[in-house]
This record gives structure tokens, sequence and C-alpha cells, in this order.
């Protein structure tokens, strides 16, 4: 599956739209690295179990999404986005969606 | 025990957040000046990688999607400055510079990923800030992820016809 964040794919052409495809994933951070986070909250700086937790989970968002597209039958994913937010306290969603494509070869 | 509820309030809760405060100012110039070197040694070796935010024109080589990400807390004594500052408004200089800091770093990930694939440039650059693990705690816990992805360019192979990507 292709994946990208713009409209046009050099090389390229959109045959046929086949509609938007999304994947979502809430993480609740956890209590082990979250005492970790709360010492490193004092001085600052990155916190690199949460760096971590929020790649897994946005690959994850991705996966769902690409799994979508390739049931529609789609060989790419274009213009593709990403958002975050924190919707309770204490959990994190990730959600990615795109439009689902078939590409040719221009 | 006594004496232990006696001093609790004059001498060991000042004190205690005397030394969380002392070790918030002390590491948190610590973390920030070592993100700080390894920014300036970062971004002028990547440099090269052109950055835009539009659209790639002209380009015939493979593409693919890169990200760069970063969770980054502020420092618990410039929150707590800020809070004080929203008395009056204005302007919060430590956590611009660290929100401004965490941001670079999400944008030199980015770029490395960028540069294990080859990449000449990367365009059509997203940011994005968040909150995250927020709730009722807010003053306890801050923590923001920035997130940058882009779309790698990257030169087409040199074989066949000898045809160059413009």
């Amino acid at each position: 599956m292709f994946v990208t964040n713009t409209e046009n794919v050099p090389g390229a052409r959109v045959a046929r739209v086949l509609g938007l495809v999304q994947g979502n994933t809430v993480r609740a951070k956890n209590v082990g690295r979250d005492i970790m986070a709360g010492f490193k909250n004092i001085a600052g700086g990155e916190l690199r179990g949460y760096t971590e937790l929020l790649t897994e989970s946005r690959n994850e968002a991705t996966q769902r999404m690409i799994a979508q597209a390739e049931q529609m039958g789609a060989n790419a994913i274009v213009n593709v986005r990403f958002t975050t937010a924190s919707i309770a306290s204490g959990a994190a969603e990730m959600y990615a969606y795109g439009t689902a494509v078939v590409l040719e070869q221009a | 025990m006594e004496t232990f509820l006696a001093l609790l309030v004059p001498v060991i809760l000042p004190v205690l957040a005397a030394v969380t405060f002392g070790y918030g100012i002390a590491m948190g110039f610590a973390r920030r000046n070592r993100l700080a070197t390894q920014l300036a040694a970062e971004e002028p070796r990547l440099a090269h990688l052109v950055r835009t935010n539009t659209q790639p024109v002209g380009h015939s080589g493979p593409v693919a999607l890169v990200l760069g990400n970063v969770a980054f807390a502020a420092d618990a004594p410039s929150r707590w400055a800020a809070s004080w500052r929203t008395l009056f408004g204005g302007r919060a200089d430590s956590l611009t510079m660290q929100a401004d800091m965490a941001r670079r770093l999400a944008t030199v990930r980015m770029l490395h990923q960028a540069e294990r694939m080859g990449a000449v440039a990367v365009t059509n650059v997203r940011y994005e800030t968040s909150e995250i693990f927020s709730g009722r705690s807010q003053q306890s816990m801050m923590v923001i992820e920035l997130l940058a992805y882009g779309n790698a360019l990257v030169p087409a192979p040199a074989a066949g016809s000898g045809a160059d990507q413009r």
C-alpha cells in the first residue's frame, strides 16, 4: 500500500477515487511509564516512553486505515492527515485519515 | 512523630518544595542545553533537505511519507511561572522557547527518516501540536506532542535512459 500526504503522486495517475478511509486508536498511558514521566515532568524535556507509545499507536491507526483501504480494493492512500487529541484524562486518540484511490502508471 | 508533625508545615514542606524546584530548574537547564547542542549539530547537517509545505512540482522519482514526533514536557518551574503570568497575560518566554525546541526536534526526526531514504527534499510538511494525557490534573502534568510529517522526494534511479528528474 502506497501512502502519501500529497494529493498527486508523481508518475502516476488517479484512475479511481474510492473514498475516505480512516483508522483510529485510543491509548491509555501506563502506570509504570507514568511514574517515570511524573519525575521527568518536574525538569521537563522529552518523555521518551510517551514518544514510543505515541509512535506505536499512530502506526496502529495507520495500519487500520490501510486495512480499510485494502478492503476497498485500493492500491494507494493519498492526502493522508494525522490528528491527535486528548479525549479523556489519561487517554489519547490517534487518528489517521486519507483518500483511498486506485493509481495507474501515467 | 510529634516533632515530625510540628516541623511538617514550617520546615519539611518548604524544604521539599525548594528541593523539587531546584531540581526542576537545574535539571531543566541541563536537559535543554543538551537538546540545544544536539539541535545545533543536526540542523545544519540536514539543511540540504529542502522543506516546503506545498505540493511537489515536477518530481518524477519515488516519494514516501516521513514522520517525526516527540512527546515533550516543559519544566515545572516554567509552568509555575507561566501560571502566574496568566494574571496579567502576555508572553511566556520560557514555554515559547521550549515548544519551539520540541518542534525542531520533531522536524529533525522527520528529516532523519528522509535522509535514510536518500531523499533530496521533504514537501507538503504539516505540523501538529496537541496536548495529550491531560485531564483534571493539568497543573501537575503537561505533556504536549509535536508531530511533523511530510512527503519525502527521492531522486529517480539513474539507470536505463539516464533521464534526470527536474
